[in-house]
């Protein structure tokens, strides 16, 4: 930076710019006052959207604690009458462009019910084709059991994708066995 | 009322300016992280092209009424902290309202505080000029680099996945180059469009007589940020700094025998 | 353990370059990577304010979080990076004036470069701890250096080539990068086979 004003220091600078950011940290301290719960509610009703679509006889969903790594939401889906129709369980892993979310549905007889890739920023037209029925379609029906890469057909140049939500899969897996078991 | 028509006028050239002649990615090489990055898919192109045209334009306006308020002496940090507030206003309301481009766009929409263009306007124009000129300034660069990104991200996205934005258009039975929307075709493409805007420009100067110029050697020609401040008259000028940096780097190496290529950039004579 | 940290510092190096996979820090890339040595001193410039930055950054996301003022990462960040990199100016020149001879008149240059927020940013994002932040700063900053040096081989050959006249400067210097990008995209995976991770 410019050295003129080397012969005193001058404070007005230092004022000028500590106001500016005292101003600038109260605006967006405003604005997110305003922002966030929105977002927020955005959010939760993004996410109320995917379990409903993935197990659509369900009329509520209960949160369920877990602590394996990797795993964002552990849920059961309840009917009408109270029994429980299934278990969603949002997982992710490393793709590509950042972290694969994958939200799986599993009856309580242990196949999987459904599945469906969350909103990720895997390559559009290459990475995010796992959200396509040809790919994710495959592990419906599956039981729940942990995969391997041998086991699913991958992404022909969307490997890292492809391996990214078989091991969100994985993860959602290992979460419901751990609810099944306890 | 021709001194209005004269306003009128140069308000028209102050916007369009940043629409071919001074577009920030294809003549300044300006912005290029964003213009590579996000350009896989026509609506992110599009998203990441308006989010920085919102900050251009208000941290144009605000840096244009602070700038006598303002010392030199702490002027880039200060620049910095307007910009990055917008920057944060733009991901509050993006991550509120479209939550769906905040996902798309990811770690590249907090990166617009380090686009080049946003502080090079800042430092370049708004900082000179009062704030409807720098808003018009603003727009009109704004609105040339998104254009530029979405006319790259629909190349790509057209080439490398058959659609645009997200509609099918090329037939099924053309297998896309995948390669398109992955990083090498990126750079490939860019330089394409380059390429294909110098000969445009070169044609233009061929028939208007005019001397025929090549396309930069390097951002910095443009760049007012990554290399420090490139207004020739500011100390902290890019290409002084980069002739400086020669100059030491060549006298360091210079007391200890070592073969050191002097290259001679000559003037293209044949231009 | 130390499979994690050499899979984490490896990937960002091959196959997260920041340079030719993520596109973050391509103006120094493009503007200063025409010579040998420049490329070198840029490098190394970028890597060391890359670990210094993570070093300060990710303790102080700590403190955000815990005042829940996470919404001003950005600014906080950025004007953090921007004052280290003075200090670390003024100290290198101060004590380690060899040092300075060689990387000082880089740093101004990086105070607002893309790949030094946009690591620090990464490292938050992906809930590395401490180490791995440090560890993947190292991997980025090596990772930008390798780029460097490899393009100022292939522009020194590109400086006698020939291109269409619309081609020259610019879009031919795009276009090799574009191959050297290439010779990247084969790495993807290899991470993964060699620890495992």
């Amino acid at each position: 930076m410019s050295n003129e004003s080397k012969q005193g220091i001058s404070f007005k600078p230092i004022i000028v710019l500590v106001s500016i950011c005292a101003i600038a940290g109260v605006l967006l301290g405003v604005v997110h006052q305003v922002t966030a719960p929105v977002a927020a509610a955005i959010a939760e009703q993004r996410a109320q959207e995917t379990y409903a679509s993935l197990v659509p006889d369900a009329a509520s969903f209960e949160e369920i604690e877990t602590s394996v790594e990797g795993c964002t939401a552990a849920l059961r889906a309840v009917d009408a009458s109270g029994s429980t129709v299934a278990y969603v369980v949002v997982a992710q892993s490393k793709g590509y462009g950042g972290q694969v979310p994958i939200a799986v549905a599993f009856t309580p007889d242990a196949t999987v019910l459904s599945i469906t890739t969350m909103p990720n920023s895997e390559t559009p037209g290459l990475g995010s084709r796992i959200a396509e029925e040809f790919y994710i379609g495959q592990y419906v029906g599956k039981p729940a059991q942990t995969l391997a890469v041998e086991d699913i057909d991958v992404i022909s140049g969307a490997t890292i994708s492809s391996k990214a939500a078989l091991s969100a899969f994985n993860i959602a897996v290992q979460v419901f066995e751990e609810v099944q078991n306890g | 009322m021709a001194n209005e028509a004269a306003a009128k006028q140069s308000a028209w050239e102050n916007f369009s300016k940043g629409l071919l002649t001074e577009n920030p990615s294809l003549r300044q090489m300006l912005g290029l992280c964003p213009t590579l990055a996000v350009t896989t898919a026509v609506t992110n192109g599009l998203g990441m092209g308006l989010a920085t045209t919102f900050v251009l334009v208000c941290s144009g306006v605000v840096v244009s009424l602070l700038r006598k308020v303002i010392p030199n002496s702490v002027r880039i940090p200060a620049f910095i902290t307007i910009i990055a507030s917008f920057v944060t206003l733009v991901m509050m309301l993006v991550e509120a309202y479209l939550p769906a481009l905040n996902d798309a766009l990811g770690i590249y929409l907090p990166l617009i505080v380090v686009n080049c263009i946003v502080l090079g306007r800042a430092e370049m124009y708004a900082s000179k000029n009062p704030p409807l000129a720098s808003a018009i300034d603003g727009l009109g660069m704004g609105v040339g680099f998104t254009i530029s990104l979405v006319l790259m991200s629909a190349v790509r996205e057209l080439l490398g996945a058959g659609t645009l934005a997200g509609i099918q258009i090329m037939p099924s039975f053309i297998e896309p180059m995948i390669i398109m929307v992955t990083p090498p075709g990126g750079f490939a493409v860019l330089g394409v469009l380059i390429a294909g805007s110098v000969w445009l420009e070169q044609r233009r100067a061929r028939k208007e007589g005019r001397p025929v110029e090549a396309a930069p050697e390097s951002p910095c020609d443009g760049c007012a940020l990554a290399c420090g401040l490139n207004d020739p008259a500011s100390p902290d000028c890019a290409r002084d700094a980069a002739d400086v940096l020669v100059a030491k780097v060549e006298a360091a190496l210079e007391e200890e025998p070592r073969i050191v290529r002097v290259e001679v950039q000559g003037e293209e004579a044949d231009a | 353990m130390m499979a994690q940290y050499a899979s984490i510092l490896f990937s960002m190096i091959l196959v997260n370059n920041f340079v030719l996979v993520r596109f973050l820090g391509i103006c120094p890339f493009l503007g200063v990577s025409k010579k040998f040595d420049s490329a070198v001193g840029m490098g190394a410039a970028v890597t060391l304010v890359m670990v210094i930055a993570i070093a300060v950054t990710w303790p102080l996301q700590q403190l955000l979080v815990a005042w829940g003022l996470e919404y001003l990462q950005t600014i906080a960040f950025i004007l953090v990076i921007a004052t280290l990199v003075q200090l670390l100016e003024m100290i290198i020149k101060k004590f380690i004036p060899p040092l300075y001879t060689a990387l000082g008149v880089y740093l101004p240059l990086i105070t607002t470069n893309c790949a030094v927020l946009g690591i620090t940013i990464t490292c938050i994002d992906e809930g590395y701890t401490y180490p791995q932040a440090l560890v993947a700063g190292l991997g980025a900053g090596l990772g930008f250096l390798l780029a460097m040096v490899l393009f100022s081989g292939v522009r020194r050959r590109l400086e006698d080539a020939e291109p269409p006249e619309a081609f020259r400067g610019m879009p031919i210097t795009l276009i090799s990068a574009a191959i050297t990008a290439l010779s990247f995209v084969g790495f993807s995976g290899v991470i993964d086979h060699l620890f495992g991770a």
